[in-house]
């Protein structure tokens, strides 16, 4: 298991198309991807349970990730986050 | 067997095309029952949920070149939210646990989800979760053999119904609708107004008897005559294809003629100008010859968006509009919504009645920051680059006025603050629609650089009529002499002081006051697009 804690910039926060983007990015990985708000759970795969979080602009989410190709799964998403959404999914 | 009905002509034209009946789709029923065969159920889960993809892709298909951008990326995310893994696997696992139907199940999960986003606070997750409502109403239609009402087709067809909602005729490809039969609605609701903006013929008022009438029976639609005919006989058919030639080819000289200057005989003039509610309505004003946008209704451009707009949001639609249209001035009024007009992101309770209600002004002082401020502060912006008058809506006292451009002059100063340090502010000016801002000039004068008078809401104050209440339609013609001798006194004490006054209700386009208005010195008529090169045609014609 890997994780790794930052801060989402989007203006917006976790909306449609920012969930989507993370969603589908973790989608296209074995492992399994989690994502914790608050003391909330997301299923980092689920467009859907992303945006329950409620996760706002300049707030902390941490990213789980366990399975066979975690470390490329967790590096793709860490990247795709802090670009601000802009690295391709 | 030819039928005839008349009825009140709001849009006139001529259509000769098939009828189709619209209704309102009967409320969902959510079936709730036990079941043994769980794999087969699941396997009807995913069949469901297929068949709700190949609508969502079809409706796209539909908007496709109609909307843009994120308007059509909304398809997108409904596609996905209907293949979200969690939806999925918690509705099967529900099945499996609670040997219930697919539909029961998945009414509880999706509802499951949309409570929480709605409890979330945020308007823009709370737009998600009517995307999932609606996602739900879909798919347990399709498990449960509901009807489904889907309003695209790509052929010409003439409406038939009780009534139509703006949100429903702006959902069609107003290309395929060849004109609009309704047993309900009225002279001036919003629904008549497109009609008009997009020269669609639309009768209303008609006989409860034509509900009867089957899909893609052959009809003819004459509001030329003022006449709906069902099974015309070919004679009639022929008949009405002739006066469309004439009607057609007279519209066109009139229109060549639009774009040429707009002065009477002696040489005065009046700005001719039109009122719109999206691109394609400016790109029709452009063509016939407008002098401007004399009214733009910013909410109608903003009635499809699912979201609420950031002031980056605003500004962008407003460039789009615009762009190309720099020669001239533009009034853009603030946002109008609550009323017959209803956001699908902000929520608002039900009024008795909604025309004098929370609406407009009183609405966006109320939600300030999430309506007015990004509106206002866009505007501001956006008057660097063109020549823009600012008009507040429903305002009803001086308190509601003064209140509105303290508000803006304040985000002016903050802009100025922000590195827009050269914005002026654009002229400020008010509509003239409640009673007690029409019988009062002296009071308000002096509040406004300029007035805008919106005859239709006027007049339902003035007579205490209902608008869209088709057996009061008589009161709007009684009602004309004395909206006359308000907007000249009006006229009379502004003029003093040097401050324009227009007009954007009906009555602009109604060329008998013509003549009047110009003898008044109204500085400018704002109307539908279609209704500028008669209009035009008719100042031409006065000494």
């Amino acid at each position: 298991m890997t994780q790794h804690t930052l801060v989402l910039n989007d203006p917006i926060g976790f909306h449609a198309r920012t969930a989507s983007l993370f969603a589908k990015t973790a989608a296209s990985f074995e492992s399994e991807v989690s994502v914790y708000f608050n003391d909330k759970k997301a299923n980092g795969k689920s467009m859907l349970s992303l945006m329950t979080l409620g996760v706002k602009s300049k707030q902390e989410i941490r990213i789980e990730v366990s399975g066979g190709d975690e470390d490329m799964a967790l590096d793709r998403l860490k990247n795709l986050v802090s670009s601000n959404f802009i690295a391709s999914a | 067997m030819t039928e005839v009905y008349t009825g009140k002509v709001v849009s006139k034209g001529i259509a000769i095309a098939p009828a189709r009946k619209v209704a309102l789709p009967p409320e969902l029923v959510v079936p709730d029952h036990g079941i043994e065969d769980l794999k087969h159920e699941q396997v009807l889960f995913d069949k469901a949920l297929a068949g709700a993809r190949d609508y969502v892709s079809r409706w796209k298909a539909t908007m496709n070149g109609r909307l843009e951008g994120e308007a059509l990326e909304l398809y997108d995310a409904y596609d996905e939210m209907l293949q979200d893994p969690e939806l999925v696997i918690q509705t099967k696992d529900l099945i499996e646990s609670s040997s219930k139907n697919a539909a029961h199940c998945f009414f509880r999960v999706t509802e499951d989800y949309a409570t929480t986003l709605m409890a979330l606070n945020d308007p823009y997750l709370s737009a998600r979760s009517e995307d999932i409502r609606m996602l739900a109403d879909l798919v347990i239609r399709l498990l449960s053999g509901q009807e489904i009402q889907e309003l695209t087709w790509t052929d010409k067809a003439v409406i038939v119904s009780r009534q139509l909602t703006p949100q429903q005729l702006s959902s069609m490809n107003s290309d395929a609708i060849a004109g609009i039969v309704l047993v309900e609605g009225g002279l001036t609701d919003h629904t008549a107004i497109l009609a008009q903006a997009l020269s669609i013929p639309l009768l209303i008022g008609v006989s409860e008897q034509v509900l009867e009438i089957q899909n893609e029976t052959p009809t003819l639609l004459d509001l030329e005559a003022g006449v709906f005919v069902v099974n015309p006989n070919t004679k009639q058919i022929h008949h009405a294809q002739e006066k469309l030639g004439v009607l057609q080819e007279r519209f066109e000289q009139a229109r060549l003629q639009a774009t040429e200057k707009t002065v009477t005989k002696s040489g005065r003039s009046i700005s001719v100008e039109a009122n719109v509610g999206s691109l394609l309505e400016v790109k029709q004003a452009k063509a016939n010859g407008a002098d401007g946008i004399g009214l733009f209704r910013t909410e109608l451009a903003f009635l499809q968006q699912k979201t609420l707009l950031s002031e980056q949001d605003h500004y962008d639609v407003y460039a789009s509009i615009l762009e190309g249209y720099e020669a001239v001035t533009h009034t853009i009024r603030l946002l109008d919504f609550g009323s017959d007009k209803p956001l699908s992101y902000l929520p608002v309770a039900k009024e008795e009645n909604p025309a004098m209600g929370l609406r407009a002004l009183r609405l966006g002082l109320k939600n300030y920051d999430l309506l007015l401020k990004p509106q206002i502060r866009a505007l501001l912006r956006i008057s660097k680059e063109f020549s823009i008058r600012i008009l507040c809506p429903m305002i009803a006292t001086e308190k509601d006025c003064i209140e509105i451009k303290s508000l803006i002059q304040y985000e002016l100063k903050d802009l100025k603050t922000k590195g827009y340090k050269e914005l002026k502010m654009p002229p400020f000016g008010i509509m003239v629609e409640v009673p007690n801002v029409a019988v009062n000039p002296k009071k308000f004068v002096d509040l406004a650089d300029f007035f805008s008078f919106g005859t239709n809401d006027l007049a339902q104050f003035l007579m205490a009529a209902d608008r869209s209440n088709v057996n009061l339609s008589i009161y709007f013609e009684d009602v004309k002499p004395t909206l006359i001798a308000i907007i000249e006194k009006f006229n009379s004490h502004a003029k003093r002081l040097g401050k324009a006054v227009s007009i954007c209700g009906e009555l602009a386009a109604d060329t008998d006051f013509t003549e009047e208005f110009l003898d008044i010195g109204i500085s400018s008529l704002s109307m539908a697009p279609s209704q500028i090169p008669i209009v035009k045609r008719r100042v031409r014609e006065i000494k």
